[in-house]
């Protein structure tokens, strides 16, 4: 005998041992939703957090500009501008790259003045040199593995005048600004300016990228900056063909990844709300069964706050149980979501696979749930009367009356006996029904709403899609006003 | 039967027992009347009951399925509560009590034994002996377990004090069953049928160790269908319809059915005598039998030489009256109390018994002997 445990401690435990399959389907319907809660807002906190910071871990350019070509040095008078911290100038060569299976695809080439003192859009090396030489490129890491090429690999690249060139795959790297580039499967390499008159090229560039000195999270302030710097470019004579804008501390995808695991969080509570209700079930059939029991306790002197207690502490071991499962694999699904998302928008990972306010967040759901969702039956089983709980009955003093529903069925005249036996039966125990009613729709709210988050997704990616996609993409050499484009575009037929 | 002896007779309430005195701690049962809804309508189970239980009695409480008995006991346990009427137990009328401070007063005072045993399955003997003491915090947690085994050892069965009920038998899990009623060392003891689900050899172990309790000053009440049992016990309780059936009727008329026994005891008329007093004179007026429940009466007779010859004496339980309800009108002896101790008699009338005599044959026959052995006894004195 075990002298330590109190003997009603020891029946919570024999109660949770003796019947293992109701102990595992509570453990499980607790778990579960606890699983998904902690998998969800672990991602949610570690996908808002680390894809900002990895996004501002590489210091983004602020406000982005295309212009006419200039020369590097000239970004040293930008630079001089009230508010500007710093410009660095970029250019962007569009190639054709013949992947190791023989298909061809386009790769973009950007050309940075100085690898070793770039300071905005900052790479993350990963393997081989960090510093390109002449016909060597780095590569960003998904255009690595989308051309299925390794560092070392020579890649046959062809130039807009047809001419075939080897580009050596000097190393990799992760470029953690790329934002929907790197959705959309945009494939990007890096190389010094010397290599541009490999690529019969002309040495200048087309683009600066510029950090802002104050409030680089203020899109107002962004925009009265970029605003200045395009008036100082005009007055200076460079046509300017495109502005953008990044805050330095929101990644640009942030706010629909967020959005989308907001709903994934809602669907994780609703789970939750599934699974207290399918514990409030499983609680009550457990108290019909034990109701002789309490009848003998409350006859050997147990008071109704002691069985409270003792049926609240089974409620409580069977969430520190659920909470021994779902505590692990929620942080690891969390971390597996992390970084299913974090590679999909190239964002580095920051997180170890602990997150506290998601653990807590799981704790106070694997507690308060499961104990608002046993209250009840637990209240009910405890207020019977001796007479009513060692009867077994519940029902002492039953008047049975009879309620609208049941006069009802009693009237159907023309349906068979075991029809009719089935139809009473069914509305007998109106909280029953309601409970088996309440949990099918929660269950059929969550598959739909699983099937309209998914069909959300898709039509957001094909949206997405058409934006950067078209039938016929052309790449210009220098940069052209879009009415120009477009006017001699619509001469051609078809 | 004269005018001025009638005045005499102290009329009072028909106490069915004896009355526990004031300072004495016992369970007190006052007008009780349970009542039941239900579809069919209102069933009233008890009605009106007066009992009484006396510290260290041994009570046996019987009467067909469905007579009351345990709902009476229910009023006793808490299990139930009264329509009306009150229940003392000690100095606790328990109706007063809300559900949890009854369960305390419950696990502290009464011990519960069940036909069914009704031992927590998943908890070994020696648990479920602790557990009202784990309930009420009676005595010091580490003093609980030598006590249950104490208590097991009482009752045969220390060296399976680890044993879950489902390893044991019947026998043995209804003598942890005692034990555990035990727990709180309670002054009263309630069993309902607990030798009911029993062998007799069983059942027989099982009535030992509530002999003994209750020979160690538990007050025992217990529900038994088995009437060699209840006859062994210090008291006999019959409950039918409700309604207990008084003992001394019980006593007297073993022949009838409970339901006329009931109507017996609801034609009862108290008296009470002082020492010394003439209840029936001989050659006067006697129209109701006399059940004697209290000190001893004589019966005599004129003789020969007109003088008051002695015939016998009766003891309480037995009764007079009968040869002039059955054979004459008028009293053929004298019937005085006792000199040393006043007298309680119960009264029938002849009219209430008249008509159970001509229903019942057993009851005319057992009277008729009586009658008959009397006359025999009055005619040798005489002469």
């Amino acid at each position: 005998m075990n002298t330590m445990l109190k003997p009603r401690w020891r029946k919570v435990l024999a109660d949770l041992w003796e019947n293992k399959s109701r102990t595992i389907l509570v453990v499980l319907s607790i778990a579960i939703g606890v699983f998904a809660v902690g998998m969800i807002a672990g991602a949610y906190v570690t996908i808002s957090q680390d894809l900002d910071l990895s996004y501002s871990m590489a210091n983004p350019a602020n406000i982005e500009i295309t212009t006419r070509a200039f020369d590097e040095d000239y970004t040293n008078s930008v630079a001089r501008l009230d508010g500007v911290a710093d410009v660095e100038a970029r250019r962007d060569v569009s190639v054709r790259v013949q992947k190791p299976t023989g298909e061809w695809d386009v790769l973009t080439l950007r050309v940075l003045p100085d690898f070793e003192n770039t300071n905005i859009d900052v790479l993350l090396p990963v393997d081989g040199v960090q510093v390109p030489k002449k016909k060597e490129a780095i590569f960003e890491i998904k255009t690595l593995e989308a051309l299925g090429a390794e560092v070392g690999d020579t890649l046959q690249i062809e130039l807009a005048d047809g001419s075939d060139l080897e580009l050596k795959v000097a190393g990799s790297a992760m470029d953690r600004t790329l934002g929907y580039g790197a959705f959309m499967g945009r494939r990007n390499a890096y190389i010094q300016e010397e290599s541009l008159d490999w690529l019969h090229e002309s040495v200048y560039y087309n683009k600066m990228y510029i950090t802002a000195a104050e409030n680089p999270d203020d899109r107002t302030h962004l925009k009265e900056l970029a605003e200045e710097v395009e008036s100082y470019l005009n007055r200076s004579n460079y046509e300017v063909y495109y502005v953008g804008l990044a805050l330095t501390n929101e990644h640009p995808l942030s706010s629909i990844v967020e959005a989308l695991v907001g709903i994934l969080l809602i669907l994780g509570v609703l789970v939750m709300f599934l699974s207290g209700s399918l514990i409030t079930n499983t609680l009550s059939a457990l108290m019909g069964q034990h109701l002789r029991q309490i009848g003998v306790m409350k006859l050997v002197g147990a008071r109704r706050k002691q069985v409270i207690s003792l049926y609240m502490l089974l409620i409580l071991s069977f969430s520190l149980i659920a909470l021994v499962i779902s505590v692990p694999t929620g942080s690891w699904a969390a971390m597996a979501v992390s970084r299913l998302a974090a590679n999909l928008l190239n964002a580095e990972i920051q997180q170890t696979g602990i997150v506290p306010l998601a653990i807590i967040l799981q704790i106070v759901i694997a507690i308060a749930v499961p104990q608002l969702a046993g209250i009840s039956p637990v209240l009910r089983g405890a207020g019977k009367t001796v007479q009513e709980a060692v009867s077994g009955s519940g029902q002492a003093q039953n008047t049975d009356k009879k309620g609208w529903i049941d006069r009802r069925l009693e009237s159907i005249k023309g349906i068979s006996r075991p029809l009719m036996v089935s139809l009473r039966n069914t509305f007998r125990q109106k909280g029953r029904l309601f409970l088996t009613l309440f949990n099918l729709m929660l269950g059929g709210a969550i598959f739909i709403s699983v099937f309209n988050v998914q069909v959300s997704l898709n039509k957001k990616i094909e949206e997405t899609t058409k934006y950067f996609q078209a039938d016929v993409n052309l790449s210009f050499k220098q940069p052209y006003r879009l009415t120009t484009v477009e006017s001699i575009v619509s001469r051609v037929p078809g | 039967m004269t005018t001025k002896w009638l005045q005499r007779k102290k009329k009072k309430e028909v106490q069915v027992l004896t009355m526990a005195s004031e300072n004495e701690e016992a369970i007190q049962m006052r007008k009780i009347v349970k009542t039941f809804k239900t579809s069919a309508g209102d069933f009233t189970a008890l009605r009106g009951v007066d009992m009484d239980f006396l510290p260290g009695e041994f009570v046996g409480v019987t009467g067909k399925s469905g007579s009351g008995k345990s709902t009476l006991v229910n009023m006793i346990t808490g299990i139930d509560r009264p329509t009306s009427g009150e229940v003392k137990v000690g100095d606790t009328f328990i109706h007063h009590l809300g559900e949890s401070e009854m369960a305390r007063w419950r696990g502290q005072n009464l011990g519960i034994v069940f036909q069914f045993y009704q031992l927590l399955p998943m908890l070994s003997l020696a648990e479920n002996v602790m557990l009202p003491m784990d309930f009420a915090n009676r005595y010091p947690a580490a003093m609980r377990e030598k006590r249950a085994l104490e208590l097991l050892d009482m009752v045969g069965l220390a060296d399976l004090a680890n044993k879950m009920p489902s390893a044991v038998s019947g026998g043995q899990q209804q003598a942890a069953a005692i034990a555990r009623a035990l727990a709180n060392d309670p002054q009263y003891l309630i069993a309902d049928e607990p030798t009911g689900n029993l062998d007799s050899r069983t059942a027989e172990h099982i009535f030992d160790l509530f002999m003994q309790l209750s020979r160690d000053g538990k007050t025992v009440i217990m529900i038994t269908h088995d009437p060699a049992l209840a006859d062994r016990m210090s008291r006999q309780v019959v409950i039918s319809d409700g309604e207990i059936i008084n003992e001394w009727v019980r006593k007297a008329f073993p022949m009838l059915s409970h339901p006329q026994m009931l109507k017996l005891t609801k034609n009862l008329e108290a008296m009470q005598y002082e020492p010394g007093q003439t209840i029936i004179r001989e050659g006067g007026e006697a129209d109701a039998l006399y059940i004697l429940t209290r000190g001893e009466v004589e019966v005599s007779v004129k003789d020969n030489r007109g003088e008051d010859k002695l015939v016998t004496r009766l003891t309480p339980g037995e009764y007079f009256g009968e040869v002039e309800l059955l054979e004459e009108d008028w009293a053929i002896a004298t019937v005085s109390t006792a000199l040393e101790t006043p007298v309680e008699l119960l009264a029938l009338k002849r009219d209430a018994i008249t008509e159970l005599l001509h229903e019942v044959k057993g009851l005319y026959e057992s009277i008729s002997r009586v009658v008959k052995s009397r006359r025999t006894e009055n005619a040798a004195a005489r002469n």
